[in-house]
């Protein structure tokens, strides 16, 4: 097919990135298992933050390898010939390559505007209560069905019913708040925003589910550690909360509005494990596998860098340049 | 008919949210009710603001009635509207409604960038439940035991 400079070089970017996340990514995923492994034994704090980076390395070393390989070379070496073909492969990898990134786009798109809308509406149906001493605002929805979560991502509400308001009592609330405010302190809500715009390995295979599901779970942990620090009696009434929670949802079925059949995914239900840790706070972590954890990250990213510092060097740029054109033709 | 407010009509328990339900005129003629109490067909048509006919605020109670949002009985040979709910429990519905039903919606929360309190849950067995409150129940007394020592 003949293309013009611009939409070779447009072709040439997504064909790229597609190649590289497709390589990193099932890297990712074949590691997947003992990555997670690991994180059981470090702190969940260290844990979330592992599980995020490894998320965010397939597409991070792609456009990395775009941005200052792929692209640099093309634009330095490709003579400005008005019109050039293409080559099938060369396309139908960039057709993958647009088709991914319009997917995690779509998908990220539609997630933030639901979350405004979902904040806009608490906020209209809610009445606002600021709690003395925080900065925590909390809105309070005159509803039956119990539910305390925290929307928003600079400035988040705090969206509590009114059931569980009645129902708590003050060290549970206190400690219930506690654990949203350290979902607010680890900007938790942000890096689920930048996972929804993460894209999957192929256009209709996520592939991280596990992952992010994790993390997720690591994140629910690390924010218990935050009111386990203020003392046994914050842990314990958390503990207390969690557990009265979960009756009250199961004397009114099942919260329809929570993920739809979570409870049957693998790992995904920690009510049990957040208790024990919560009862039992010794049990935190090592900080041996930390610092394994972060050699792992840490060479991984190394690794990173420094074969986009070989690609990107210009002694190797004319042989990347060749290859590019061959690929491209 | 959806029979939103009265369960003696009403066995389901999945109910649309009420903006679905009501349109502005239903919400108009609401207003008068809940302003003026029991009210005939003529009551409301006298006391709403807007140029309509006769007819058409009797179809409109007749309508909410269907709905349930009214309770009705006969005084003469005029029937007399009363709401079922008053404005608070309303409103106190209508704010049920909209979240649960944003929340019930095609997306569900998983999809939504809210950290929640007891994430993921499932139903959970009630014999884990009991099981955890034990230990709970057993760690409370051991710090209370330790406080006292």
């Amino acid at each position: 097919m003949i293309l013009s400079y611009w939409l070779r070089l447009l072709s040439l970017c997504f064909a790229s990135f597609f190649m590289v996340h497709v390589v990193v990514g099932l890297g990712v995923r074949f590691a997947e298992r003992r990555i997670i492994g690991l994180a059981e034994r470090i702190t969940a704090r260290a844990a979330a933050r592992l599980l995020f980076w490894v998320r965010i390395l397939p597409a991070g070393t792609a456009v990395l390898v775009v941005a200052f390989a792929c692209a640099p070379s093309y634009v330095r070496f490709e003579g400005r010939i008005v019109v050039e073909r293409a080559g099938y492969v060369c396309l139908a990898m960039a057709s993958f390559g647009a088709l991914v990134w319009a997917g995690a786009i779509a998908r990220g798109l539609r997630i933030a505007i639901h979350s405004v809308g979902f904040t806009c509406l608490c906020r209209r149906n809610g009445s606002m209560v600021r709690l003395a001493g925080r900065p925590s605002r909390m809105l309070v929805i005159q509803t039956s069905r119990p539910f305390l979560v925290q929307s928003g991502i600079l400035r988040p509400y705090i969206v509590i019913s009114q059931r569980l308001l009645s129902d708590f009592s003050n060290a549970e609330l206190e400690a219930a708040l506690g654990h949203e405010r350290a979902h607010w302190l680890s900007r938790d809500n942000g890096k689920r925003l930048v996972l929804a715009f993460l894209p999957g390995i192929l256009p209709f295979w996520r592939a991280f589910e596990t992952l992010e599901r994790s993390w997720s779970k690591f994140a629910e942990r690390a924010a218990d550690d935050i009111v386990i620090a203020e003392g046994p009696g914050p842990a314990l009434s958390l503990a207390t909360a969690l557990v009265r929670l979960a009756r009250m949802h199961g004397t009114m079925g099942p919260p329809s509005w929570l993920p739809r059949g979570a409870s049957l995914l693998e790992g995904s239900n920690d009510l049990p494990g957040r208790v024990q840790r919560l009862l039992a706070p010794s049990r935190l972590g090592s900080p041996k596998f930390e610092r394994l954890a972060t050699i792992w990250l840490g060479a991984a990213s190394l690794l990173a860098a420094g074969c986009l510092a070989v690609l990107a060097s210009p002694l190797l740029q004319p042989s990347l340049h060749e290859l590019l054109e061959r690929f491209l033709h | 008919m959806t029979n939103l407010f009265n369960p003696r009509r009403t066995p389901d328990c999945h109910e649309p949210p009420l903006s679905q339900v009501l349109g502005s005129l239903e919400a108009r003629v609401m207003d008068v009710l809940w302003g003026r109490g029991e009210s005939s067909v003529r009551d409301v048509f006298e006391m709403i603001d807007r140029p309509l006919a006769y007819t058409t605020v009797m179809t409109t109670l007749e309508r909410l009635f269907k709905k349930g949002v009214l309770d009705r009985h006969k005084i003469g040979r005029a029937f007399v509207y009363s709401p079922v709910l008053n404005r608070k429990e309303w409103e106190r519905r209508r704010a049920e409604g909209l979240v649960a039903a944003f929340l019930d919606g095609p997306e569900p929360s998983r999809d939504l960038l809210v950290s929640s309190l007891l994430d993921a849950i499932g139903q959970q067995d009630s014999a884990l439940l009991d099981e955890l409150e034990k230990k709970i129940r057993r760690r409370r007394k051991e710090l209370s035991e330790r406080g006292q020592s």
